[in-house]
């Protein structure tokens, strides 16, 4: 084997076109050096503290170039914020140096999210020609950024005392398993683990164990192979494509935007319990739900408490009526959508979810009062109320993943007025894998929590090389999908 | 059921354990097992090894005769050249009168029409529909031409809005049992009662001459429904030859045109909407046409669309589907292609030909999109093809850019195609156009 030390240091470097991503084989032997040398200091807390946030800003850098900046600029004012309302006695102040915080930090957010899309927005209104800034994002800016609010407000509203190093916040912000996608760590859960010395039991271990290669499995043999092979062509040119096609599309998407994202928060539940840390649950088998209130229960986790946390409830959440209630839910599920990214598009997602979460919660009430219940055995209504929540959830992911609003209306019209069931039989040849890989990730995702959980128990008695094994294989199948050659696209007769 | 002991040097023994077990597995061969394994070797500290030579074995190629060995290089000019090379010798139909007639519009009033074969690169009125615009903005001229009666496509054309009650009978290369005429672009429709298809020009456009195109049937008072801009009447077609065409509206602009055929047993092309003067292109795409589709036109549709038709250009342009990975030989193709040319100079003679090359086709080699081998040496034997049929060559592959183009315009910060790296989106599309025109004119002797 002839290795080249020149491209081993390249591979330290920042690299714009690869940057560094959990699924790479790069991450895989980083990782490993990593669990080296923490093994050699995590029980000198000073120094693991160091160790690990250095180490996570290097992660960082590794995925974001010189941005990583930022989060060092974000932590130094809020740690330094915090410190001061906590201190402040007057109430007018201390809301005013929380106002600041929350005005910062939204400040910094905007500035790379969404100065673009407002420049655009004048343009259209105003026949001006404003260049746009074309910022790149800072990785991970969203998810700290909501972090670090959550941070200061927590101190203002009195939950708890901020920390009282420098460094012991820094870590909290930029703990890199959770830096990139998640999830939005609250640091009343994440603070007390700090200055905690590691210790990874059985289970931990097992969890750890189970999860890693969870998202492993999701990220680069579901959603990675379902886009590369199929959804990618479709969603490029829908208008190419018969109904049927497209909502084979859409039931992909659907599949690859949860294993895609959960994905990620799985490797990043998974590394962190193997350090010896606990991140909350983010997703729990979402497209299990009956209803989407229930839904956004289960997707998202931590953005959805987020919102409601800092969103929902101060803008008077239930407390003030019912069509206050309606009201608030509509407006922080427009500005969730908004979250997601700097375009109508998203905005009009988040829009449709506000909307049925309203319409929901006006069931509820309709129900409880007129006491109506359906006739019908609980299975098969929780069954029906899976179909249609499921459904509606990917009639919105069509505007989510749509770039543009004609994409999505041709799109929605091909399925609706030129479905052609006919051309089945050849769609389902050729893309067979697609199809196999698909329903099996139903399949899984049919699984419920309570199983998944006791198979977790039941791995953490198995021995040393069952888990070896176990891991390799997961990786093997990985790298395999990763490396074939994609399906070429066929295009049916109409 | 959790055990007292910190386990937390665990993990690194299981991520150490696998790391060396991937390496002693990268540098062992494994068997490839169908559907368990696809490659034989598993890289996973591919990206610190030094960069190895590309290895994929070129299988030896057969040059078609008359072509010197090589490649790239080519003696032969055409092949590196971006501008269109005439191999015809017959004055009449060489690019020259072509261009001639083109440069007589900017002084004199008249028609000038293009005719264009190809596949799904060119369908909803790609390309065409950008050329036209580009070549009318030049030479004059205003609608799209000839287009087919229902939309074969679900894309917006480019020119106007169509829409159609999908009810009509499509019979088509692809499904013809009973052997209908079907017309140039390969479909030939029938009304199965109440059928109807509307057009509407988009940007204050207005259709001036609209005609119909229909075949022959046995009821001598067919007749079809007509709205035009809300005001009805019905109007019967002709039916005296094999293809007819029917004055539906003349010199008056339209902007909304409704047409329902209630006669199931008359074979309906479509219409075509034009001015009285300016430059033409009839797009005559079909979908998966390797070439080899249009073989099954009759002569007699084909003399038929020529009386009324009379094209200065007719341009074929095939290649996406001929196009087999790594191939090298492309004889089959090269047989095919006689055969049409040689259909088109019976039928629609006096028109000089332009034959347009494949354009770039990328594919996956190990991880990254490069122009599959296939393309250079099909773009060579379509040149050969030109020069021994006596017709023009364009190489498209090369005035796009050549080498790799398609995984540029794929993975460019601006897309110009779709991420199947076969076909062009609407910048592509555009941006060829542009470059077609530009060689076109460039061209003239």
């Amino acid at each position: 084997m002839n290795f080249s030390l020149h491209k081993f240091f390249e591979e330290l470097l920042y690299n714009k076109k690869d940057p560094l991503l959990f699924n790479s084989s790069f991450f895989l032997i980083f990782f490993a050096l990593f669990l080296l040398i923490y093994l050699a200091l995590y029980k000198k807390a000073t120094l693991r503290l160091y160790f690990l946030t250095l180490f996570s800003l290097y992660f960082f850098y590794k995925a974001s170039g010189w941005y990583v900046v930022f989060i060092l600029i974000a932590a130094v004012v809020d740690y330094n914020l915090s410190h001061l309302i906590y201190n402040e006695v007057n109430k007018r102040k201390k809301k005013i140096l929380m106002l600041t915080s929350v005005s910062l930090n939204l400040a910094l957010l905007f500035t790379f999210k969404y100065t673009d899309f407002f420049i655009s927005i004048i343009n259209d209104v105003s026949s001006s020609h404003l260049k746009l800034l074309k910022l790149g994002l800072p990785v991970g800016i969203s998810f700290y950024t909501f972090e670090n609010l959550s941070y200061t407000v927590d101190v203002y509203r009195g939950h708890f005392k901020p920390v009282n190093r420098f460094i012991d916040y820094l870590f909290f912000l930029s703990f890199f398993p959770k830096l990139m996608m998640g999830p939005i760590v609250r640091a009343a859960d994440f603070i007390p683990q700090i200055n905690r010395e590691p210790f990874v039991d059985n289970r931990q271990l097992s969890e750890g164990l189970y999860l890693l290669c969870s998202g492993i499995i999701k990220k680069m043999v579901i959603s990675d192979f379902l886009t590369a092979n199929y959804v990618q062509y479709i969603f490029d040119g829908p208008s190419r494509h018969t109904g049927i096609e497209c909502l084979f599309a859409v039931y992909c998407y659907a599949m690859v935007i949860y294993c895609d994202f959960s994905g990620y928060s799985d490797m990043a539940r998974g590394i962190a319990k193997w350090i010896g840390f606990d991140i909350n649950i983010n997703f729990l088998s979402p497209y299990q739900s009956a209803t989407i209130t229930e839904f956004w229960r289960r997707w998202h986790i931590s953005l959805s408490t987020w919102l409601k946390d800092y969103l929902y409830i101060p803008l008077g959440g239930n407390r003030k009526g019912k069509f206050n209630q309606y009201k608030n839910l509509f407006i922080t599920m427009l500005l969730g959508g908004f979250w997601h990214g700097a375009s109508w598009n998203f905005i009009f997602w988040g829009a449709l979810h506000g909307t049925a979460l309203a319409l929901d919660k006006w069931r509820m009430a309709i129900a409880k009062k007129m006491k109506i219940s359906f006739r019908l055995p609980h299975g098969l209504k929780r069954a029906i109320g899976i179909i249609i929540t499921f459904h509606f959830v990917c009639f919105c992911w069509i505007f989510f993943k749509c770039t543009t609003f004609h994409d999505s209306w041709v799109m929605i019209g091909q399925i609706f007025t030129n479905f052609r069931p006919d051309v089945a039989g050849v769609l389902f040849t050729q893309y067979r894998p697609v199809l196999i890989i698909l329903v099996t990730a139903f399949l899984l995702h049919a699984i419920p929590v309570k199983a998944e959980v006791k198979l977790q128990q039941r791995m953490a008695n198995w021995p040393l090389t069952a888990m070896v094994s176990y891991f390799l294989i997961c990786l093997y199948i990985a790298i395999e999908l990763k490396q074939a050659v994609p399906i070429k696209p066929v295009y049916l007769q109409f | 059921m959790s055990s007292n002991k910190n386990k937390i040097t665990h993990p690194a023994l299981i991520i150490w354990a696998a790391i060396i077990v991937l390496i002693l597995l990268s540098s062992v061969k494994l068997p490839v097992i169908p559907y368990i394994n696809s490659y034989s070797h598993i890289d996973l500290l591919q990206d610190i090894k030094a960069d190895k030579k590309s290895v994929i074995p070129i299988k030896k190629i057969t040059l078609p005769a008359g072509v010197a060995p090589g490649m790239p290089q080519m003696v032969n000019n055409a092949f590196d050249s971006t501008l269109i090379v005439d191999y015809a010798d017959d004055a009449s139909v060489m690019m020259q009168s072509f261009y001639s007639k083109l440069n007589a519009l900017k002084t004199k009033k008249g028609k000038v029409r293009i005719a264009y074969f190809g596949d799904s690169f060119i369908e909803a009125d790609y390309i065409t529909g950008e050329l036209r615009d580009k070549l009318q903005a030049i030479y004059g001229g205003s609608g799209p031409g000839f287009v087919p009666m229902q939309s074969i496509v679900a894309d917006d054309y480019v020119t106007f809005k169509f829409n159609s009650n999908t009810s009509w009978a499509d019979y088509n290369f692809h499904n013809n049992p009973q052997k209908y005429p079907l017309g140039l672009m390969g479909h030939v429709f029938y009304s199965t009662g109440r059928s109807w298809s509307q057009y509407s020009a988009t940007n204050n456009n207005k259709f001036k001459n609209i005609y119909l195109y229909t075949g022959k049937t046995k009821d001598s008072l067919a007749s079809v429904t007509v709205d035009e801009d809300d005001k009805e009447n019905t109007v019967t077609v002709n039916d005296d030859s094999y293809i007819n065409k029917t004055v539906i509206s003349s010199n008056t602009p339209v902007g909304k045109l409704k047409l329902s055929c209630t006669n199931t047993a008359l074979p309906v092309y479509g219409l075509s909407m034009e001015d009285s003067t300016g430059v033409y292109i009839d797009n005559y795409g079909f979908r998966g046409n390797t070439g080899a589709l249009s073989l099954q036109l009759q002569p007699d549709v084909m003399k038929g669309f020529a009386s009324y038709f009379k094209y200065d250009l007719i341009i074929v342009h095939y290649g996406l589907n001929v196009l087999v990975h790594n191939d090298t030989n492309y004889l089959w193709f090269d047989r095919t292609m006689a055969k049409f040319i040689e259909k088109i100079k019976t039928n629609f003679p006096g028109a000089p030909i332009l034959l347009v090359g494949s354009s770039d086709v990328a594919y996956n080699e190990q991880g990254t999109y490069v122009t599959d081998p296939g393309v250079p040496v099909l773009v060579r034997t379509e040149n050969e093809i030109a020069r021994k049929n006596k017709v023009a060559f364009w190489n498209l592959y090369y005035s796009m850019g050549g080498e790799s183009t398609m995984a540029k315009w794929v993975e460019g910060d601006t897309t110009f195609a779709y991420r199947d790296y076969m076909h062009v989106n609407e910048r592509g599309a555009n941006k060829i156009a542009g470059v077609f025109l530009d060689k076109l004119l460039h061209s003239q002797k």
